[in-house]
């Protein structure tokens, strides 16, 4: 970069850097991703919104327990050598076809196929990189109840000292607690990105030749929800404002029940007993279990979807969810803090449930390379969309792996033919000034009342109960927020830079609102129910007119949704 | 050992009827050279509220100027970890119960208020 170009930038910011390759996201595909371009002999920038193996949803994958990844049984056996591993033997009738072939199934058929056919056939081999990196696998189970054993379990706290380690023995520049806001683009190009050290508030650039973002999920739409504060959509969203396609965005995934109250339970979900006793109960005070059918699984389909009617028709309780009469005898397998809370509990008190988000199908359009539509700019991990099309049983961590894996090597190639890169200042300084307008507001939305609006609005209208009433409703309020509360969002409370929570609230809520407003088009255009998107007025999958992909592209300021053909 | 003044600058309550507690939060911004001293706040406390809930209740009703961690709010990611009525203890599974004194934790540097490095 020319002296004068760099000094440029300098006086817009508080620190650049320079780099080949910039992976944003610190759970698993980052790490993946960050690994693999570095062993390309690039220079690698890592930059996470919190800690390596401490962030996103890595660390909860397949539970507190232990996390999941998946391979062929047959491959299990004779790639990964794990035949005596138990409880489990692998099996030999197994293939990678016939793993695709239930991957497809269960994805409804709109699953993006190569994305899939790169799943099953690159797995065993990415797996066993990780083993040989001292990933140390503890069980072969059938996970997800799959028809072959192909569960290949690990230890959740050793998969974070294990990301942690193959971060430090390798030569990444790790920024931690550093939260990149946008990317940086020149004529259709990726050429980096901006955002803040959390800690002091400064704001820093990195320029680089090619751009992996890998930042999961936007949970935080949504109150009842497995994911941590810093899963926001910004990952979709800067993508999408840099021209890039998202994809599938309304398929969210809602199976597990939720404890929303009382307030410490608030991110557990829980396996409930499910006995005669069990009772759940509206605020009119109805029995909402009633005929429910006698075997677990449909018992389990059937009473959460009673809980989101119930919700969506206003009939939760106090807290907006239903209530669980005697929790104490109900609540099976609960996180620590749930013992210690369960001791003193009163026979007599209430909880309160509601269905919660866990997981998202759609995201960032990218082809088999991990590719998006802008030039050098790659996505890995639940931030794309199209792998597991309409629901996903197999596992997250594999897709972490595999698309890391795949997003890493094809940026470091693509970045090995690129001299240098371009910079707009102009953009530099336009995005460092979005940057700090909540900052410099001296009135108007505080983040927390858009907050709570928006979760109010999503359990709701967005959940696992979605009709045409509720989904225009819902996409006019999404559209009235994004254009009249997010440019007046401002941080009430101390204009220190220094962890400023508000001021990161103010920017992430522009990203979760985005991811938002692409999910309601994409949900009331698609007017079938299909995996995880359940129309209740359009109650049947209609393979004649919607065995197709909703995609989603920006066209000045506005959002623009067409169906497409799966890619086959 | 750190300088802490003893003086309540702040007291800020909200609401009625319900049970309240006192909560206790040292708070500063080194380099802003805002000393550590104590701010007090009065929270309608309900069965069941971590010491998160707190936090996050102070922010959101009385104060969004102070300074916590809060991610995962299940006890895995330690991020949250402070020092509640003189103990070390993750601050989201931690139920609480009475007055309670939060602290940064101990022996690290100070970010601004509860949050400290290299946690």
């Amino acid at each position: 970069m020319s002296r004068d170009l760099k000094n440029g930038i300098k006086g817009l910011v508080d620190e650049v850097i320079e780099t080949d390759i910039l992976v944003i996201g610190g759970g698993l595909a980052g790490c993946v991703a960050a690994v693999e371009a570095a062993s390309h002999t690039m220079k690698v920038t890592l930059a996470v919104e919190g800690k390596v193996g401490k962030s996103g949803n890595t660390p909860f994958a397949g539970g507190v327990g232990g996390g999941d990844f998946m391979a062929d049984s047959a491959s299990i056996s004779t790639i990964l050598g794990l035949d005596d591993l138990g409880p489990e033997k692998p099996d030999m009738r197994d293939s990678p076809d016939l793993f695709k072939q239930d991957i497809l199934d269960t994805g409804r058929y709109i699953n993006n196929q190569r994305l899939v056919q790169a799943y099953v056939s690159e797995a065993p081999r990415f797996i066993k990189r990780l083993m040989k990196g001292g990933l140390k696998i503890k069980a072969i189970t059938s996970a997800h109840g799959s028809r072959y054993p192909r569960g290949v379990i690990v230890l959740a706290r050793h998969l974070a000292t294990f990301l942690i380690k193959n971060i430090n023995q390798n030569p990444i520049n790790l920024l931690e607690d550093s939260k990149i806001i946008d990317l940086l683009t020149k004529d259709d190009r990726c050429v980096g990105a901006i955002g803040i050290r959390i800690n002091t508030g400064d704001v820093f650039v990195v320029i680089a030749k090619a751009v992996v973002i890998a930042t999961g999920g936007w949970h935080a739409a949504y109150h009842a929800t497995s994911g941590s504060d810093e899963l926001t959509g910004d990952g979709q969203a800067m993508a999408y404002r840099a021209g890039a396609e998202l994809v599938d965005m309304e398929m969210v995934r809602f199976v597990t029940i939720h404890l929303i109250w009382p307030p410490i339970a608030w991110r557990d979900h829980f396996v409930l007993a499910w006995t005669n006793d069990l009772s759940l109960i509206d605020k009119d005070g109805l029995d909402i279990i009633g005929d429910a059918p006698t075997d677990v699984e449909s018992r389990r389909v059937y009473v959460t979807r009673k809980i989101a009617d119930k919700v969506a028709d206003s009939k939760g309780g106090e807290h907006g969810g239903i209530y669980l009469k005697n929790p104490k005898e109900s609540v099976r397998d609960a996180f620590i803090k749930m013992k210690t809370l369960m001791k003193d509990w009163p026979a007599t008190d209430n909880f309160e449930v509601n269905v919660g988000c866990s997981y998202f199908s759609g995201g960032i359009k990218v082809n088999e390379r991990m590719e998006t539509k802008i030039l050098g700019l790659y996505a890995a991990g639940e931030v794309t969309g199209g792998m597991f099309g309409a629901r996903r049983v197999a596992s997250a961590l594999t897709e972490a792996t595999v698309e890391g894996s795949l997003a890493g090597l094809n940026a470091a190639e693509y970045a090995q033919r690129i001299e240098s890169v371009e910079k707009d200042i102009k953009q530099i300084a336009e995005l460092r000034n979005r940057l700090f307008s909540p900052l410099e507001n001296t009135n108007g939305v505080k983040p927390i009342d858009l907050k709570r609006k928006v979760w109010d609005l999503t359990s709701k209208t967005l959940g696992l109960h979605r009709r045409e009433d509720h989904l225009r409703g819902a996409l006019k309020e999404i559209m009235k927020y994004r254009k009249e509360d997010i440019p007046r969002l401002w941080v009430s409370g101390t204009k220190s830079r220094k962890v400023n929570r508000e001021w990161i609230e103010c920017l992430s809520l522009e990203n979760t609102l985005l991811c938002l407003e692409a999910s309601a088009i994409s949900a009331l255009m698609r007017t079938e129910s299909r995996g995880f998107h359940r129309r209740v007025d359009y109650p049947h999958q209609d393979d004649d007119n919607w065995m197709k992909n909703i995609v989603i592209r920006r066209q000045g300021d506005q959002m623009k949704a067409h169906a497409t053909p799966v890619i086959k | 050992m750190r300088k802490r003044s003893l003086k309540v600058i702040n007291v800020i309550s909200k609401g009625s009827e319900q049970e309240r507690i006192k909560v206790r939060v040292l708070r500063s911004d080194p380099s802003n050279a805002v000393k550590p001293h104590f701010d007090e706040y009065e929270v309608p406390i309900v069965r069941g509220m971590s010491v998160t809930n707190v936090l996050s209740y102070i922010y959101e009703n009385l104060d969004s100027s102070l300074a916590y961690y809060g991610n995962c709010h299940r006890g895995v990611c330690g991020r949250c970890v402070i020092t509640i009525n003189g103990k070390r203890s993750k601050a989201c599974t931690k139920l609480s119960s009475g007055d309670l004194t939060l602290e940064p934790i101990a022996k690290r540097k100070v970010i601004r208020d509860l949050i400290v490095e290299g946690i």
